[in-house]
C-alpha cells in the first residue's frame, strides 16, 4: 500500500442565526462519507467545522433576544454540535470563527496582504439609518419597487416582479431595524485587491481544483475582469476589528473561511502530532478540500484562493460544490411542512436513511437534488431493508439453529465471492471521485446478485430434506459473509450498520481481520474453523 | 434497521408544520406588540439622556397651516418666552381648536428647523405611530409652562 495521504477536509460553516435543516446537512453528510471512506483507507483525514458567528444578522438577533451576541452564538454552537452528531457527522473539531485563533490569524492575513500592497481604502456612499446609528446593508433597507411599484421590498431586488437595483433606486426607503428614512452617508472602506491575483487564479481554476462546470462559471467571471472586494464593515458591528483602524472591522465573509485554518489550528492544540504548518505552509504536501454549496462559489474560489496566495499559505487541492436540496420536487417550504428542521427528522427517523437516500443521489455534478419523501421510503425500504439486511435476516437464522451460530468454514460459490471481491477498486474510485450514486448502485447490484442467489438455493426449502442441512450451512455462511462484505462497502455511510454488525455475535467472533481494518483489499473469509 | 413507516414521515412534515407555528408564537410579542414592532433603541447614559432639555408648555393657539396636508401650526407659551412650532399632527387632530388651552410635553432646545412655512422651534411629544393615531402628551395638574421635565 502506497504512503498515507495526509488530508484536510472542511464544509462550509453554519450561519449561527439559526438551526440546521435537511438541507443544510445533504453538505454535511456528503463531506462527512468522503471523510469516513479517507480514513477507513487508511490515510490521516481531519475534518474541521466551525460556527460562522459574526456579522449584522446576529447582533441583531441577539438584540432582539435581549443577549449578548457571545451568549446567542454559544446557544447556537451547542445546538448545531449536537443536531450534526446525531446526524452520526463526525468532525474531528466543531470551532468558532469568534475565537482567538481566528481573530490572530485574520489580523495576520490582513497585514500581510496590506504590506504587501493588496489592500486598498476608499470612501464609499451608503444608506445610514440615523436612528440606530448604523450603516445598513441591502436586506436591512426596505422600500417600494423602482420597476413595479410593488411596496414592502427589499434593498437590492424586487422579489414581486425579480427586478434587481440599487438600494438608492428604491422609492419611500426605510430602515427595516428602526423604521427610519435612511440618509447616504460617506465612510472609508478597505479593500482587497482582488485583480492583482487574475493570472494565478485563471490558472488555478482551471488546474483541476474545481469541477468543469464550476471552473466554466468561474471563467465567465474571470473573463468579465475581476472588482476589488469590500471587506470592511463600520461599527456597530459583531466581528474583529482591523488592526489600526479603530470603528472598521472586518466583513463577515473575510473571516469565514479563515474559520476553517483557525478550526485546524484549534485541533492541533489538543493533538500534538498533527501541525499547522504541515497543512497550511506555502509548500504543503498535505491535500485541503473544501466541500461547499453553489451559493458561495465566488467566496471559495476567488477570493479565498487569492486570500491564501496574497498571505503566503498554500491554497486549496480542490473545491467541491454541490446543488441545493429541494424537497418534493419544489423549494422547502413551511407551510408545506417541508421545511424539515435536522432535529425534527431525528424525532421521527434514524439519521442512516436520509445518509444513504443522500449517498444515492449524490454524483460528481452540481445538480440539485431533490428529497422525494415517497421515493425515500421506497427506495430505503426497497435498498437498506429488502437488499442489504435482508441476505443477514434470511441467513443467520439457520446459522444459529443449526450451528450453534457457528459459520462453516466453507465457499459454495466462488465466482459470486469473487465478483464481491474483484468490485471493491471500482467502489473504492467512486468513492474516492465523490460519485457516491455510482458507488451505491454497484454495490446494490452487488446485493441483487447474492439475493438471487441465496433465493436460487432456498436454504429455507433445503433445510426440511434430509441429509442437506451441512449444504444449508455452507449457503448461509456464505450469505454472511456476502452481507459484511456490502456492509463494509457501505460503512462510510452507515456507520451505525457497520458497528451494529461489527458486534453482533457470528462476526464478532472471527478471528484474523475485523471490518474495521479490511477495506478494500479484504479477501480473506471469516469463518470459525 | 427497520423498514420506514410512511406514517412516520407524515408526523414528520406535520411537526414541520408544527416548528413553523411555533417559531411564529415565540416571535409573538409577550404583550401588545409595541416593542416588536419598534424595539428598544441602544441604551445612552444619562448624560445623553439629561441634554435633551424636555419643558412643560402651553398650547396657546392652534391653526391650519395653508398648502401643508400634515402640519398644525402651535404657539407654545413656555412661561417666560413664545415658541412657534410646526407639528404633523395634523391627521390626528382635525380640530385645532380643541387643543388651545393645554400643557403639553416640548423639546426647547432642538435645533431650529426651517421648513416652507416658516422655522419650526422645537417640537412636541406624542406617541402612536401616525394618522388618526397620534396622542399628545399631557402632564398633571399643576404643572406650569415653562417647567424642566426630567
Amino acid at each position: 500500500m502506497s504512503e498515507a495521504r495526509q488530508i484536510l477536509v472542511t464544509s462550509a460553516l453554519p450561519y449561527a442565526n439559526g438551526s440546521i435543516h435537511l438541507g443544510h446537512m445533504l453538505e454535511y453528510i456528503q463531506t462527512d462519507m468522503w471523510v469516513r471512506f479517507q480514513k477507513l483507507r487508511g490515510n490521516q483525514c481531519i475534518y474541521v467545522c466551525a460556527d460562522d458567528a459574526h456579522g449584522s444578522a446576529i447582533m441583531l438577533r441577539a438584540e432582539k433576544e435581549g443577549i449578548t451576541p457571545e451568549q446567542l452564538i454559544a446557544n447556537v454552537q451547542a445546538e448545531h454540535g449536537s443536531d450534526f452528531a446525531d446526524f452520526l457527522v463526525d468532525f474531528d473539531n466543531f470551532h468558532s470563527t469568534h475565537s482567538e485563533e481566528n481573530r490572530k490569524l485574520a489580523e495576520l492575513i490582513y497585514t500581510r496582504l496590506r504590506d504587501a500592497g493588496h489592500i486598498a481604502t476608499r470612501s464609499v456612499t451608503q444608506y445610514f439609518d440615523p436612528e440606530k446609528g448604523m450603516f445598513l446593508a441591502d436586506r436591512f433597507i426596505k422600500g417600494t419597487c423602482p420597476k413595479c411599484a410593488a411596496e414592502d421590498q427589499y434593498g437590492d431586488n424586487c422579489e414581486k416582479c425579480g427586478a434587481t437595483y440599487e438600494p438608492t433606486e428604491l422609492k419611500d426607503p426605510r430602515s427595516a431595524i428602526s423604521g427610519a428614512t435612511p440618509v447616504l452617508k460617506d465612510s472609508k472602506h478597505f479593500f482587497f485587491k482582488l485583480p492583482d491575483f487574475e493570472a494565478m487564479l485563471k490558472q488555478w481554476t482551471r488546474g483541476g481544483a474545481l469541477q468543469e462546470s464550476v471552473a466554466n462559471k468561474i471563467a465567465e467571471w474571470l473573463d468579465g475582469g475581476l472588482q476589488e472586494w469590500d471587506i470592511s464593515r463600520d461599527a456597530p458591528y459583531f466581528g474583529f476589528e482591523i488592526p489600526g483602524e479603530p470603528g472598521k472591522y472586518f466583513y463577515v465573509w473575510l473571516d469565514a473561511p479563515i474559520g476553517y485554518m483557525a478550526s485546524f489550528e484549534n485541533l492541533c492544540k489538543r493533538r500534538p502530532e498533527l501541525s499547522f504548518d504541515t497543512f497550511w505552509s506555502k509548500d504543503s504536501t498535505a491535500e485541503l478540500y473544501h466541500f461547499i454549496g453553489k451559493d458561495i462559489i465566488n467566496f471559495h474560489t476567488l477570493f479565498w484562493p487569492a486570500m491564501l496566495e496574497g498571505a503566503g499559505f498554500r491554497k486549496p487541492t480542490a473545491v467541491n460544490v454541490h446543488g441545493y436540496l429541494t424537497v418534493n420536487g419544489q423549494k422547502m417550504s413551511k407551510s408545506r411542512g417541508t421545511f424539515i428542521k435536522a432535529r425534527t427528522y431525528l424525532h421521527h427517523l434514524n439519521p442512516e436513511y436520509l445518509r444513504y437516500y443522500y449517498a444515492s443521489k449524490l454524483g460528481r455534478g452540481v445538480d440539485d437534488l431533490d428529497l422525494n419523501l415517497e421515493d425515500f421510503v421506497q427506495k430505503v425500504n426497497s435498498d437498506l431493508v429488502g437488499k442489504v439486511v435482508n441476505i443477514a435476516s434470511r441467513c443467520a437464522g439457520f446459522v444459529h439453529k443449526g450451528n450453534g451460530g457457528v459459520m462453516v468454514d466453507a465457499n459454495p460459490e466462488p465466482e459470486l465471492w469473487a465478483a464481491f471481491q474483484a468490485a471493491a477498486p471500482s467502489i473504492a474510485e467512486a468513492y474516492e471521485a465523490r460519485d457516491f450514486a455510482r458507488a451505491m448502485r454497484e454495490i446494490m447490484a452487488l446485493a441483487d446478485r447474492a439475493n438471487a442467489w441465496i433465493a436460487d438455493k432456498a436454504p429455507w426449502a433445503l433445510n426440511k430434506v434430509e441429509g442437506k442441512q451441512a449444504e444449508v450451512q455452507e449457503i448461509c455462511a456464505l450469505g454472511i459473509n456476502l452481507f459484511r462484505q456490502l456492509v463494509i462497502f457501505l460503512k462510510p455511510v452507515l456507520p451505525n450498520l457497520a458497528a451494529a454488525a461489527e458486534q453482533s455475535s457470528m462476526l464478532s467472533r472471527s478471528p484474523g481481520t475485523t471490518m474495521r481494518r479490511c477495506w478494500p483489499t479484504t479477501s480473506s473469509m471469516l469463518s470459525l474453523r | 434497521m427497520t423498514r420506514i413507516e410512511p406514517a412516520k414521515i407524515e408526523a414528520m412534515i406535520e411537526a414541520s408544520k408544527e416548528d413553523l407555528a411555533s417559531s411564529e408564537a415565540a416571535a409573538a410579542p409577550a404583550g401588545n406588540g409595541e416593542l416588536t414592532k419598534q424595539p428598544i433603541a441602544a441604551e445612552i447614559n444619562f448624560d445623553a439622556f439629561a441634554a435633551v432639555d424636555l419643558r412643560i408648555a402651553l398650547i396657546e393657539k392652534a391653526e391650519f397651516v395653508e398648502g401643508a396636508d400634515k402640519l398644525l401650526r402651535l404657539t407654545l407659551d413656555i412661561g417666560d418666552a413664545k415658541r412657534n412650532v410646526f407639528s404633523g399632527i395634523k391627521s390626528a387632530y382635525p380640530d385645532p381648536s380643541k387643543l388651545e388651552g393645554r400643557l403639553t410635553l416640548y423639546v426647547a432646545n432642538l435645533a431650529p428647523r426651517k421648513m416652507k412655512f416658516g422655522v419650526s422651534e422645537g417640537m412636541v411629544l406624542a406617541a402612536g405611530p401616525g394618522g388618526s393615531e397620534i396622542y399628545l402628551l399631557s402632564p398633571d395638574n399643576g404643572a406650569k409652562p415653562g417647567q424642566r421635565v426630567m
